[in-house]
């Protein structure tokens, strides 16, 4: 599909563009950042860094707009996120996220002291959820804290909504916050045990800003742990993976959740985020040391975990 | 200059692009590749110290991180968890072999048999303190995703140790002189985790006897080969002689 990438618009976007009230981003919004690119083509000269431009998948947006784009694709998603992540990934997401959690190990250990948490972009707490099960039942640590913060307003009310019917309802042990994972600002200087985030670090604007802002919030010794979709590693399953996903994917979206969109909007961010390589680069230019090669590949590399730690 | 300008060229390349450095040869002028950074040799030697009360656990590794004054999470870090363990120890106990060199070299002559056997018997006696947990080590080796890797480090151990004896065969004997000596260490160290004898001397003796069974099969293989050579130049040359008169 690489040959695909180059080209400024794919033949399903200018079919989107013709019908105007076809999908999500035919709203005002959408028309007006194709506006915008339309413009900066033709207009090159009158180009200021204001309107530096992104990906949004394969579409180049300015950058102050992506963020947007993103909180819309999430809000119209945030109901049937595991739905979705299912028909994605044939449930296979779960057996990730489970062998993620088991990897990390966290909670309390006899002579410590409890941990603090930072899920970012960790919305439906899916992953907080899991965390603090495993630091009861594992370790039988009763205090360990989870603080989830996202961008997305609309998936912490589904987190919140969902914690309601666990354990942890009191609200003791999780706690959800909107927050710009580039930013941070309520989340003090060396403050937490461990920073994750699963499946989300490649729908941030600027990726080595939130790499520096968890560097920022770890403590020395604290560890930044992203789960995420990957590189297939293997010629011909890449190749069926891609068939997969570009073609099978959106329409499931189409079919399952009436949002052909957004689903195309995620097999495009996969395919633009870095390969394990690039982005275990990036984790150590963020200032953090990996081990060996700094990541774990999951299923062929479908997905894959990095972990670095802040020394 | 060249030679001024190399070194720290290199180490600038090297903290730029550690894991593209890690060498498939062999050179005099560079330090050997280590592949752990300062604080990962911290953590993972004061876990090691662990290992004979715990076990190759997890528990090992946490108190590894807390002794040298990081987290408990900061195990999470070791991409391979305990594997992460027990292959530091296998790097740490093959690359302290090196500097025996010039005292082996001194004690036991110029016979490679006997140079070999010193080597193998010094790196055994680095698995004495943890091996009563050996066996644990030898089961995260056997797991699949782990086994390329760990035989990997065997193979390494065993050109180590044909490295430092100065041998310098060019020729197959490179391949059966590695496979036949990786064969005979892991045999060894297996029998050393069942060895209850003082000091360990049966562990020796079993050595001694696999080494004289290669010895033996050598020189049998290297037999037959001279065998077979002259029978060939032989048999081509009666043909020869055969045909030349027609």
């Amino acid at each position: 599909m690489a040959f695909l990438q180059g080209l400024p618009l794919r033949p399903y976007q200018l079919l989107r563009l013709g019908h105007v009230a076809y999908g999500r981003f035919s709203n005002a919004r959408y028309l007006s950042a194709s506006a915008l690119l339309h413009k900066s083509n033709s207009e090159s000269n009158q180009q200021t860094a204001a309107s530096r431009t992104t990906h949004f998948g394969f579409r180049d947006v300015p950058e102050d707009e992506k963020e947007e784009l993103v909180r819309d694709v999430f809000s119209s998603v945030a109901k049937s996120y595991d739905v979705m992540n299912d028909v994605m990934s044939f449930g296979i997401h779960r057996i990730w996220k489970d062998h993620f959690v088991a990897k990390l190990d966290p909670g309390r250990r006899p002579g410590g002291e409890p941990l603090s948490v930072l899920d970012v972009a960790g919305g439906t707490g899916d992953i907080a959820f899991r965390m603090l099960d495993w630091a009861t039942e594992i370790h039988n640590d009763h205090q360990s804290k989870v603080l989830v913060v996202d961008i997305n307003d609309d998936m912490l009310k589904e987190g919140h909504k969902r914690s309601l019917a666990t354990r942890y309802a009191d609200g003791s042990r999780i706690e959800f916050k909107v927050q710009n994972a580039e930013v941070l600002d309520a989340v003090p200087d060396n403050s937490q045990d461990l920073y994750t985030v699963a499946f989300g670090i490649r729908n941030f604007t600027n990726i080595p800003a939130a790499l520096r802002a968890a560097h920022r919030v770890l403590k020395p010794g604290g560890v930044f742990a992203c789960l995420e979709f990957s590189k297939v590693n293997v010629g011909i399953l890449d190749m069926i993976y891609q068939q997969y996903s570009f073609s099978v994917i959106p329409l499931m979206g189409q079919l399952v959740a009436a949002d052909r969109d957004s689903y195309q909007y995620l097999v495009e961010s996969i395919a633009r985020f870095p390969s394990q390589k690039e982005f275990a680069r990036m984790i150590q230019d963020a200032g953090f040391e990996v081990s060996g090669d700094g990541y774990e590949d999951l299923t062929f590399g479908v997905a894959a975990i990095h972990t670095g730690v802040k020394v | 200059m060249s030679v001024l300008l190399r070194r720290p060229l290199v180490h600038l390349l090297k903290t730029q692009f550690s894991s593209a450095l890690s060498r498939s040869y062999h050179s005099y002028d560079h330090l050997p590749y280590n592949p752990y950074t300062p604080s990962q040799e911290k953590i993972l030697s004061s876990a090691l110290k662990y290992v004979p009360e715990f076990g190759f656990v997890k528990q090992s590794l946490v108190q590894g991180c807390r002794d040298v004054g990081y987290l408990d999470t900061t195990h999470a870090v070791f991409q391979a968890g305990l594997f992460d363990l027990v292959k530091f120890h296998l790097y740490r106990e093959r690359t302290k072999l090196a500097a025996l060199k010039p005292q082996i070299d001194e004690e036991e002559g110029k016979s490679i048999g006997k140079r070999v056997r010193r080597y193998c018997i010094e790196r055994l006696k680095g698995n004495e303190l943890i091996i009563s947990k050996w066996t644990e080590a030898l089961a995260i080796m056997a797991l699949p995703s782990n086994v390329p890797l760990a035989l990997e480090e065997l193979a390494k151990l065993s050109d180590e140790i044909w490295f430092l004896v100065d041998d310098k065969t060019a020729d197959f004997d490179w391949y059966t002189k590695r496979a036949s000596l990786a064969a005979v260490y892991s045999s060894t160290e297996l029998y050393m985790t069942q060895d209850n004898s003082p000091s360990f001397e049966k562990t020796w003796e079993f050595l001694d006897c696999r080494l004289a069974d290669v010895h033996n099969v050598g020189s049998k293989v290297s037999s037959l080969a001279s065998w077979a050579t002259f029978t060939g130049f032989a048999s081509i040359n009666l043909l020869k002689s055969q045909l030349s008169r027609g």
